[in-house]
């Protein structure tokens, strides 16, 4: 299957003014359409720097990292993660002053999408996340952790894209609401084709997913494939 | 339009902070109201300082107990007259007249009336301009002419049986001062017939002064005293100055050029009129006094701007504070840095905007401030405080997005 995102000797220095740290070291990988990967390890091994480079956040310090063959230095990042690639967080991250509905709609209004028909589409990812009709107009302090998880799913689904990153999705959620979002992320990998990297602590996780690599002191390792 | 949207949803969402962010502006553009009129009064009121203080000076004798019945060469008078420092010279010359031509020998029966010769209606007392009635389309500016006219006093014109608009022969004496001593000699000038243009209403005049009974043009005189070969002096004279704040020039041509002296008050007493007193104390002092406070106020200027950026900042960045995790989603979803800086910069044009109105009605309303004042406390209030906002949003782009979203909740 043709590489959708692929990481050649990806090597990423943090440098404040008194010291370098390299949190990543000569990591080379690739992500493919269709399938879910989980990125695991320790705290601090690197595997959040390694998200933010392919969300494109940042650009490595040494190496290549493309996307279908485009090198991520020379693209435009911001429409990167606007319409290619969306990510998701432990802390759910959504705007807290808009509601569920609004959420959803944020990434299409900045694709200027219609009002209208960026609703109709809002609506649709939501019920696509089996999020209850009732909870679209509420704002996201009012709802659980599971369905705020959920209302993020749906809002990088929304982006349109076919990358999609998460960081410790389940790190919040008990273990009903957890086995609903990795149902949910299996799902958009092997029905809507997106390409899934999920970084994770969590081993149920981890088992769910197809392809397992393991992160450690900022080196890249497969664990499973 | 989406920007316009966004920018308006979030606006109304962080109504707290919106309507503090609007008071702090309103407070502001009500402080920088009061500031920016303040100083616009100030401004006005300096430049109406001539109109309200206007600096006379007058030409007196070298002791300075003398404004009138001196000797003035006519040189300094048309120094004077010619200066562009100078406005409104009004310059008079004392003479005696009679009717008709009669002969020095019979000077005493005939030469028994009092007259001056002036280039405007001077300071005389008794001769205020209210006393005057002109001939239909004739008015004082007669008096800047060299024509063979005069003004005659009622009850002159009454015993003579004349009127206005009649020609009378007169024949006139002037008066020869020593420029030593206190010697006045009067002479014989000149015979000649003037039209009456104007009478004069004395009747009721109690001072001590006896007004003049006949006033000819200054330089109808001057050009008989020169048709005569005779030296012309004025007897008086006085002017106010054009632009007082151009003090220094008038001075500088007044002393060097046309050669007055100042008063010297320990002078011996002469008829020479040489010296020149320019009354400007009570204006120096005022326009000292409102340029100094003019200038307190600009120099605040710097300290004002800057206070306001700061607040601007601070307002910016405190509010930012509690939004970096919004900022970092945001920049998460795609939205570019420099998109993201105008969406945040825009809610505080918004809310600036409603800030600058609300002070503006305020101020116009409570201190009635004007228009122009307004708006430019207004357009200094929008530039300072959003100065301060967007230094406050540059220090957002310092944010690692991944660090802030990254945090567990």
């Amino acid at each position: 299957m043709e590489k959708m995102i692929e990481a050649v000797n990806v090597s990423y220095i943090y440098q404040t003014k008194y010291q370098k740290t390299k949190a990543l070291s000569e990591v080379s990988c690739s992500f493919e359409r269709g399938k879910v990967y989980a990125i695991t390890g320790k705290s601090g091994s690197g595997k959040s720097t390694f998200l933010s480079l392919l969300a494109g956040l940042d650009v490595p310090t040494e190496g290549t990292l493309s996307i279908e063959g485009q090198d991520i230095r020379k693209m435009d990042r911001d429409a990167y993660r606007l319409n290619r690639a969306s990510v998701i967080y432990q802390a759910f991250h959504l705007f807290p002053l808009l509601t569920v509905m609004e959420n959803v709609m944020f990434p299409m209004e900045l694709q200027h999408v219609a009002r209208k028909e960026a609703k109709v589409r809002a609506q649709e990812y939501l019920r696509q996340v089996d999020l209850p009709e009732t909870l679209y107009k509420k704002m996201p302090g009012m709802i659980s952790g599971g369905e705020q998880q959920r209302v993020a799913i749906a809002r990088a689904m929304a982006a349109g894209g076919e990358i999609l990153l998460a960081d410790e999705p389940t790190g919040n959620l008990d273990s009903q609401n957890e086995q609903v979002i990795v149902d949910l992320l299996c799902k958009l990998a092997h029905e809507k084709n997106y390409a899934v990297i999920v970084v994770t602590h969590n081993e149920a996780v981890a088992a769910a997913a197809d392809v397992v690599y393991g992160m450690k002191d900022g080196e890249l390792s497969v664990v499973r494939e | 339009m989406t920007a316009i949207r966004l920018i308006g949803r979030n606006v109304s969402r962080h109504k707290y902070k919106s309507i503090l962010h609007i008071l702090i502006g309103v407070l502001i553009v009500l402080i920088l109201d009061i500031y920016a009129g303040n100083m616009d009064r100030t401004g006005k009121e300096l430049a109406r300082l001539p109109e309200r203080i206007p600096v006379f000076a007058r030409i007196s004798s070298l002791n300075g107990s003398m404004r009138e019945c001196l000797t003035i060469r006519e040189d300094r008078v048309m120094g004077v007259r010619e200066s562009e420092y100078v406005k409104d010279p009004v310059f008079t010359v004392r003479l005696k007249f009679g009717f008709g031509s009669f002969t020095p020998e019979e000077y005493r029966e005939n030469l028994v009336h009092y007259g001056r010769g002036m280039n405007g209606v001077a300071e005389i007392l008794g001769l205020e301009r209210e006393k005057i009635t002109f001939l239909e389309g004739v008015d004082e500016s007669v008096l800047e002419t060299a024509q063979k006219v005069c003004l005659m006093e009622e009850s002159l014109l009454e015993e003579r049986g004349l009127q206005l608009g009649d020609k009378v022969m007169l024949t006139t004496y002037y008066y020869r001062c020593a420029l030593e001593g206190s010697e006045v000699f009067i002479e014989p000038l000149v015979t000649d017939t003037y039209k009456i243009v104007g009478s004069i209403k004395t009747g009721d005049y109690q001072g001590e002064w006896m007004p003049p009974e006949v006033v000819l043009p200054l330089d109808c005189v001057r050009e008989a005293y020169h048709s005569q070969g005779i030296e012309f002096f004025a007897d008086s004279g006085s002017f106010v100055v054009e632009d007082p704040f151009q003090l220094n020039a008038l001075k500088a041509q007044m002393y060097d050029e046309v050669k007055f002296l100042p008063v010297f008050t320990r002078a011996q007493y002469r008829y020479d009129g040489n010296a020149l007193t320019i009354m400007d104390e009570a204006f120096i002092r005022a326009a000292e006094t409102l340029m100094r406070n003019l200038a307190i106020l600009k120099g605040m200027l710097p300290f004002v701007v800057a206070i306001i950026v700061f607040i601007g900042y601070l307002c910016s960045y405190l509010s930012l504070q509690g939004r970096q995790e919004e900022y970092a989603l945001m920049r998460s979803i795609g939205t570019g840095r420099g998109r993201s800086f105008l969406l945040l910069l825009g809610e505080t044009v918004v809310l600036a905007a409603f800030a600058c109105v609300i002070g503006s009605i305020g101020a116009a309303a409570f201190f009635g401030t004007e228009a122009g004042v307004l708006v430019l406390s207004g357009a200094l209030f929008f530039l300072t405080f959003l100065s301060g906002t967007a230094a406050a949003l540059f220090s957002l782009h310092r944010l690692s997005v991944m660090q802030v979203l990254t945090k567990s909740v």
